[in-house]
């Protein structure tokens, strides 16, 4: 049994190539990233600009105020604006906010819009490597922009074999957002960041595992994607 | 800013359940009983390389017993997987019988 394509060449003994790694980026792919990167932003920033944290908090007081009149959308100056007018924060500036979803109960009222638009995917929980407490982090999968495929990633057009996919499924926990009716409106599982992600890419809501344990799991996603957060 | 890529097909058939065992090593060489027992296996995929490092010792430490298993179409008898084991079962008979 051999692992190796037929097709694909089996690499010879010779020596190591020589690699003249860039210390900067191309004139023109340095523009394409500094577009990129400003169109993110700038889609996240209006998108979230609307939500409970970014209507309240003090440290968003002054930009807020600048850009009230502004299309977040279309003018440019909202970015320039945004790098000069928000402060560096850290998580603790965030945790009263995360703090929200986890006294229960979890109101709808409470949480709806709080940090992005609508309610979170998941919650994605740090491995508590920095500081002593473990940090949550609400991931708004669609609704920030934060969310593209990336067509140069790893996939690879001479692939003939099979991948073995090794990703955990688990959640730590499940918090129920209720509605006024004492109705649960959204179960939102705490997991790891990748748990999450992929749980929420193909659709494989909490309250349904029951029907696909006994399922064979097969090309979870159809495309590369790739996600970039906090 | 995490930065994350998951993906790409076509990807190799493993239970679902095979992704709800919590306990690190039971999840590890699970996932190593199916990676093995697939003939065209290409490529492990996962987030964390310590992880694969993970898997490749305990692929190490059980190798007899995976490969007894593999033979058998029986799942190894270790902790941790009771929740799944009967569905782990039925990926045995759809994944080594191919």
């Amino acid at each position: 049994m051999s692992c190796i394509p037929s097709h694909r060449p089996i690499p010879l003994m010779t020596s190591p190539p020589i690699v003249h790694p860039l210390t900067s980026l191309p004139p023109q792919l340095l523009a394409v990233l500094k577009q990129t990167t400003d169109q993110h932003l700038q889609d996240a920033i209006g998108a979230i600009i609307t939500s409970q944290y970014a209507s309240s908090s003090p440290d968003l007081a002054d930009f807020r105020s600048t850009v009230r009149d502004k299309d977040m959308k279309e003018d440019s100056t909202v970015l320039s604006d945004f790098r000069n007018l928000v402060p560096l924060t850290d998580y603790e500036a965030y945790r009263p906010w995360m703090a929200k979803f986890f006294e229960p109960p979890c109101k709808l009222s409470e949480v709806e819009n709080l940090l992005a638009p609508g309610l979170p995917s998941y919650f994605a929980v740090s491995s508590s490597t920095s500081g002593s407490k473990p940090k949550h982090f609400a991931r708004y999968i669609g609704s920030t922009g934060l969310i593209r495929a990336a067509e140069d990633s790893v996939r690879s057009s001479t692939l003939t074999g099979t991948i073995a996919p090794v990703f955990s499924l688990s959640y730590r926990d499940i918090v129920d957002v209720i509605a006024a009716s004492g109705e649960v409106v959204k179960k939102i599982p705490v997991s790891i960041a990748s748990s999450g992600f992929l749980r929420k890419c193909e659709g494989w809501n909490v309250e349904t595992d029951n029907t696909r344990m006994a399922s064979m799991s097969e090309c979870p996603l159809d495309q590369d994607t790739t996600i970039e957060g906090h | 800013m995490i930065h994350a890529v998951i993906c790409v097909v076509p990807y190799h058939t493993v239970p679902w359940a095979t992704g709800l065992i919590s306990h690190h090593r039971s999840f590890l060489l699970i996932h190593a009983l199916f990676a093995l027992a697939n003939p065209t296996l290409e490529r492990i995929y996962m987030t964390f390389v310590t992880f694969f490092m993970d898997m490749i010792r305990y692929m190490q430490e059980e190798w007899d017993v995976l490969l007894s298993n593999i033979r058998d179409g029986t799942i190894p008898d270790i902790d941790h997987i009771g929740h799944v084991r009967d569905y782990l079962q039925v990926g045995v008979y759809e994944t080594f019988n191919q």
